[in-house]
């Protein structure tokens, strides 16, 4: 009896220290700060990081990338990935096919069918609201990126366009291409391809199913999507509360068809200052924030903490405009080469362009910007990219520099000297430190040199890159999905995003790019994107600045995160996540 | 003594009662200081670029602060820009802004305070209608949105604040002018046929001047504040230059150091901070002694 | 003294009443136009911006940054100035404010919810400040000179000297960095975690915490919003108290040197009693006058608390809004300004009026 009471007591005083080290902090509950927020949780008009976090929590799509892949898939809504072997996609690369998972519940009741899958594609296609994601899927569903053209007007038979393109078949959604379209597995993934129940979308204002009355749904006011503030999906978590710019409350979906998540309920909070975001994580309160880059030393000296570092497919460069717009442009002096500004069209000139490659010290950039904690890309096709080589950088070396200048427009610019602004987008660190880094080493190879540098706010920033203003600019995009033609694109084709603000015109390379998205075969892919990637190295395009590594610092009860080089810092798969 | 002008025996008086209060000996030493630090800024702390010495100084990039050491006798801030030049260009900004702001704001506030009150009728009632437009958006809202509209940076904040600032003084002469108008000195001048804007000039406004003198000085201080905020809220002077309030906002995700050191980064935000606060204080400090000194209800007991 | 002009007053009341109301009509006539005014005012300030700067408030990434064209077609970002002035001001009189980015939602919808939470922390400052600045006035004010005098108005002086936004970070640091205490925000996370679920049994009648944890008998919810509050009152209050201060010490002062408190004390009369009962309650009226300012400042005063603070108020708002450029809202809280500064004002003439009837004459 004796034997059995210390026994019992000894059992009891392990529990209780079991019960002590396992106490932590609100265990079914999961915090997190961040600073950015959300504008919409409308899968069609979404279209930022934050927003993409909550709906890809509240929603689900057909397949998502399998833990840390970037390229390989697993089913969510579909029962199976689709791949040529199984017959799910045809050889010609223009017919898709999903089996329909069974059993699944929406959040406000209902079963899926196949039937919400269709209604879903098509009304966020018609929807197509400016600014917003949905070019993706039109451009490979339509082959045309948007359902209007340049005026604003719709394009005749856009809509019946869209009809034809996804159809329901017994239990599967078949899709047609009208071109073959190698990205359209990772655009599958992202949230402007969620699920949304038909019914009750069209109970709250959406698209009523009929192609006819299209139009009236099409490109709403920012704010005026229908489902800007409510959800219905199939996801594990359904939106609880939602203050905008102060809180956003997940509560675990109880009839999810998956396995049940940990964590009940998650809170993201909008916390601006950093100070204040440090302490909430130093004090327990927040189990996990978004860190910056400037701040991870400080966090990694935290103690009780899990930290991640995770490389992100983004890529950020310094760009020369080869035709500034010189009306009234303080940014280029005077606008003529005569030791008081440029001429419009001065990096046309190769040699200055290498000058300023030169110029950059890749190696001090890395160590005092970043830590170290960055990857430097050498194209736009970053690593993590199919079909990424590294190809060779023009290393720091003033020397050089200061020879290309001498040889740069004829020998003019060393003798007669330049003036010039370079400006980046306010508040970006990164940025910034590369501007005043290529400024004060080129103001160090000739006295008759003078770069001043300025900001402005970013979205002031972008309509004067539009508009020609800037001889250089700094720049980033991040990946829509995980193809190189999300990058090379924009950033080297005359018609790209960036490539038309650089004005850049080669045929040759408008065809490789042309070439690159065509094609089905990943060898004859894999050597056009080489070629690319060589040319953006001899042409000296620009600058390749960064490809950032986020660090995550979460609590080190939290477990279950999975890195993924396509979820920024944002990002959170929530049902992954449980405390320990 | 009997041949000295009234007035200046009157100022005789005022000085010995603003400097017979400590306060005010405190204030004018601590702006004295200001005065001396910024216009021997060259020589203090020699600038880099010639073509412009707001640009301070720095020694590659790191984000993280660094102590006072010999080469930075008061430590560097984030981006390694020494914080001893920054406080020393910065003196010269803040007086710029002061200066600016408040010359600007008086010049253009007595002037159109002095005829809405000397003419009165419709031009009064015209300038005091705008007035009470412009009066009821409070100043930092309104200079905000000026400066939002106009784009960032501390030139567009000094140009919203001189925008803004006019409008007290226009009130304050105004009343004061109101008063004298009708008295006998100026209606005596009037008569002898003397020009309006010599009477105004001659006659109303050294009368009429000293509550705009004092809410000059006062404003000297708040609108560095202001500015200062600005910058903090993030509309002001870029990084790197010399500005109090941009290195403040600079230091304050530093505000709290690492959990077992939390005063580690003191320097970043004590040094720049605590220049704005005596900044400040220092004019308070001479506008509550004239406010004292020149106030008839205070004057004499 | 004034106080003898009650009787006459009550006398002439009824002549009284109509030249009141025709002050009133005047005054209320003089705010529509100050409202129009200030309306053209500040959407010609922020017409100044060019229509594909306004255009790009609507995008967040260089991939939207191709559909500016677009939306400037839209939403006829290009139109004439007065096209576009009366286009908003029709949508203004339907009640429609637009759309603010800052808070996701349409802008007079935010306003009442972001309102509360600066109403709140006024309600508790204002008293504070108002209370606490006549006692630090009279007391410099009865002891002119001495060291009292000096150490107070230094005090009150420093910290008016105080940028809010660097006070406010340095508090931030002790209580919160240090002891761990008065965390940022408006609640608890437990709490406002219970009202959410609790919609029924928390009713929220006012919208500021402290009171309806009083109205639905939680006094922990009233007690965790106070915790809350401390850090942002303390802040504001040190940093405006010398503006209530001053006025009060120079009324005190002017009071003091008038005759019957100079003869009172001559003859003899308790100068305690003097000073408290008599000079002090004339000294009073020139703060109700402060009293308006202070009610005209608190919107002021609150943007730096409330974004150190992280208080989602109104100040928060506008910062906010200033760096991202969300016109509408930028319109909306000028608007608001003006609205309460001009009501404010009308009430404090009229309540001078009333007390002093000579004021109406001018």
């Amino acid at each position: 009896m004796k034997g059995l009471v210390s026994f019992l007591s000894c059992l009891a005083l392990i529990l209780g220290a079991v019960g002590a080290e396992a106490e932590v902090k609100n265990p079914d509950t999961f915090v997190m700060a961040d600073y950015r927020t959300v504008q919409t949780i409308d899968p069609a008009a979404s279209y930022d990081v934050a927003g993409s976090m909550r709906i890809w929590n509240m929603y689900e799509t057909l397949i998502f990338f399998d833990g840390s892949s970037t390229e390989k898939f697993v089913p969510l809504l579909a029962a199976e990935v689709p791949t040529v072997a199984n017959g799910g996609i045809s050889a010609d690369g223009k017919t898709y096919i999903f089996k329909i998972r069974k059993g699944v519940k929406f959040h406000v009741g209902g079963k899926l069918t196949p039937e919400d899958v269709v209604y879903s594609f098509k009304r966020h296609m018609i929807l197509d609201q400016d600014g917003g994601p949905m070019w993706m899927l039109l451009e490979a569903l339509t082959g045309k990126g948007s359902t209007r053209d340049k005026d604003g007007k719709i394009i005749p038979a856009v809509f019946d366009t869209i009809d034809r393109a996804v159809e329901a078949k017994g239990d599967t959604v078949v899709f047609h291409l009208p071109k073959p379209y190698p990205p359209l597995m990772s655009i599958l993934c992202y949230t402007a391809a969620s699920v949304v129940g038909k019914e009750w979308s069209i109970a709250n204002g959406c698209w009523d199913g009929n192609i006819q009355n299209a139009a009236k749904y099409n490109n709403p006011a920012p704010g005026h999507e229908p489902l800007q503030k409510i959800e219905n999906g199939t996801g594990p978590y359904q939106l609880k509360q939602w203050e905008p710019a102060k809180q956003f409350i997940f509560e675990r979906f109880e009839g999810y068809w998956g396995p049940r998540p940990k964590i009940k309920t998650a809170i993201v909070k909008y916390v601006k200052e950093w100070s204040t975001r440090k302490l909430m994580l130093q004090n327990g309160d927040a189990d996990r924030v978004v860190v910056d880059t400037p701040y991870v030393p400080e966090v990694k000296a935290m103690k009780g903490l899990n930290i991640y570092e995770v490389p992100q497919l983004g890529f950020t460069a310094g760009m020369f405009c080869r035709k500034i717009n010189p009306a009234g442009n303080p940014n280029i002096g005077s606008g003529k080469l005569d030791g008081n500004g440029i001429p419009a069209d001065f990096f046309t000139d190769i040699n200055v362009r290498k000058a300023f490659l030169h110029a950059f010290d890749r190696e001090t950039y890395q160590q005092d910007v970043f830590h170290g904690l960055v990857i430097m890309p050498t194209s736009p096709n970053v690593e993590g990219l199919p079909y990424h080589k590294a190809v060779p950088v023009y290393a720091f070396d003033l020397k050089k520099a200061a020879e290309y200048m001498k040889k740069a427009w004829g020998g003019q610019v060393w003798e007669k000297g330049f003036k010039m602004i370079i400006t980046h987008n306010t508040g970006n660190e990164m940025r910034e430190a590369a501007a005043v880094m290529l400024a004060e080493n080129i103001m160090s190879l000739n006295p008759k040199f003078r770069i001043d540098v300025r900001n402005v706010e970013w979205k002031d920033y972008v309509v004067k890159i539009r508009d020609f203003q800037y001889p250089m600019f700094l720049s980033g995009w991040g990946a829509d999905y995980a193809d190189p033609h999300n990058f090379v694109y924009p950033f080297m084709h005359s018609n790209g995003y960036y490539g038309k603000f650089m004005a850049l015109q080669s045929d040759k390379i408008d065809a490789l790019c042309d070439a690159g998205i065509e094609n089905v075969d990943p060898n004859k892919r894999a050597q056009l994107y080489s070629q690319l990637q060589n040319i953006w190295h001899a042409d000296a395009i620009g600058i390749p600045l960064y490809q950032q590594i986020v660090v995550r610092a979460y609590r080190d009860y939290v477990h279950g995160f999975v890195p993924n080089a396509m979820f920024t810092d944002d990002n959170e798969i929530i049902k992954r996540i449980y405390k320990k | 003594m009997k041949s000295q002008h009234p007035r200046l025996r009157e100022l005789k008086f005022t000085l010995y009662r603003i400097f017979r209060n400590p306060s005010a000996v405190i204030g004018f030493l601590l702006i004295l200081f200001f005065l001396a630090v910024a216009v021997f800024a060259p020589y203090i702390a020699p600038p880099k670029y010639a073509h412009n010495p707001y640009l301070m100084p720095h020694k590659g990039f790191s984000p993280t602060p660094k102590p006072p050491s010999k080469t930075h006798i008061l430590g560097t801030a984030s981006g390694q820009y020494d914080i001893f030049y920054g406080v020393v260009w910065g003196t010269r900004t803040a007086f710029k802004i002061g200066l600016f702001v408040v010359g600007f704001a008086a010049l253009v506030g007595i002037a159109l305070g002095a005829i809405a009150g000397y003419y009165g009728g419709t031009v009064d009632e015209v300038l005091m209608r705008i007035t009470d437009i412009m009066w009821a958006v409070p100043t930092l809202v309104l200079a905000m949105t000026i400066v939002v509209a106009f784009g960032r940076g501390l030139d567009k904040i000094m140009i919203a604040l001189a925008l803004v600032g006019w409008r007290w003084y226009v009130r304050v002469i105004r009343s004061e002018i109101l008063t004298l108008r009708d008295q006998d000195f100026v209606q005596a001048a009037k008569i002898m046929g003397v020009s309006d804007t010599k009477i105004i000039l001659r006659h109303i406004l050294p009368n009429a001047i000293y509550p705009a003198l004092i809410m000059a000085s006062m404003d000297m201080g708040s609108m560095v504040i202001t500015a200062s905020f600005m910058s903090f809220v993030g509309l002001g002077a870029p990084k790197g230059y010399a500005d109090w309030g941009q290195m403040v906002a600079l230091a304050r995700n530093y505000i709290v150091g690492p959990p077992d050191d939390p005063l580690k980064f003191w320097y970043t935000i004590v040094i720049p901070g605590g220049c704005i606060v005596l900044f400040v204080l220092g004019w308070n400090l001479i506008g509550d002694a004239l406010r004292d000194a020149f106030d008839p209800k205070l004057r004499r007991r | 003294m004034r106080f003898n002009g009650l009787s006459r007053h009550n006398r002439l009341n009824r002549l009284n009443l109509v030249i009141m109301l025709a002050y009133i009509t005047r005054r209320s006539l003089l705010l529509i136009l100050v409202l129009f005014g200030v309306s053209v005012l500040i959407f010609g300030i922020l017409m100044t911006f060019s229509p594909e700067r306004r255009a790009a408030t609507f995008v967040s990434s260089p991939q939207q940054a191709k559909d500016i064209p677009r939306i400037i077609k839209q939403f006829g970002l290009d139109d004439p100035f007065y096209v576009q002035y009366i286009r908003w001001i029709k949508e203004v009189f339907k009640g429609n404010l637009g759309w603010s980015l800052v808070a996701s939602r349409p802008v007079s919808e935010a306003f009442w919810n972001y309102f509360p939470v600066t109403l709140e922390m006024n309600l508790f400052a204002a008293p504070i400040v108002i209370i606490f600045g006549i006692w630090l006035g009279t007391l410099s004010g009865i002891h002119r000179d001495t060291w009292i005098d000096h150490s107070t108005r230094i005090l009150a002086i420093v910290g008016w000297s105080l940028p809010t936004f660097l006070f406010a970070l340095v508090l931030l640091m002790i209580f919160y960095g240090y002891f761990q205490i008065f965390s940022p925000g408006v609640l608890s996370d437990h709490l406002s975690m219970f009202i959410l679920d609790n919609p029924d049994s928390f009713k929220a009648y006012t919208g500021l915490y402290t009171l309806d944890g009083i109205l639905n008998g939680r006094l922990d919810i009233t007690l965790n919003a106070l915790s809350h509050l401390v850090l942002p009152v303390l802040t504001y209050v040190i940093v405006v108290v010398a503006l209530n201060m001053r006025v009060m010490r120079s009324g005190m002062i002017e009071e003091l040197s008038k005759e019957y408190v100079i003869t009172a004390i001559a003859k003899g009369a308790d100068k305690h009693t003097i000073h408290i009962k008599h000079a002090r309650r004339n000294a009073l009226l020139p703060v109700i006058t402060v009293a308006g300012q202070l009610v005209a400042y608190s919107m002021e005063g609150s943007v730096a608390v409330e974004v150190v603070y992280n208080r989602h108020g109104i100040g928060w708002w506008l910062a906010e809004s200033a760096v991202q450029l969300d016109i509408p809202v930028l319109m909306c809280i000028c608007l608001f300004m003006a609205v309460i500064f001009v009501i404010t004002n009308l009430t404090l003439d009229i309540l001078y009026a009333y007390i002093d009837p000579r004021i109406r004459l001018n």
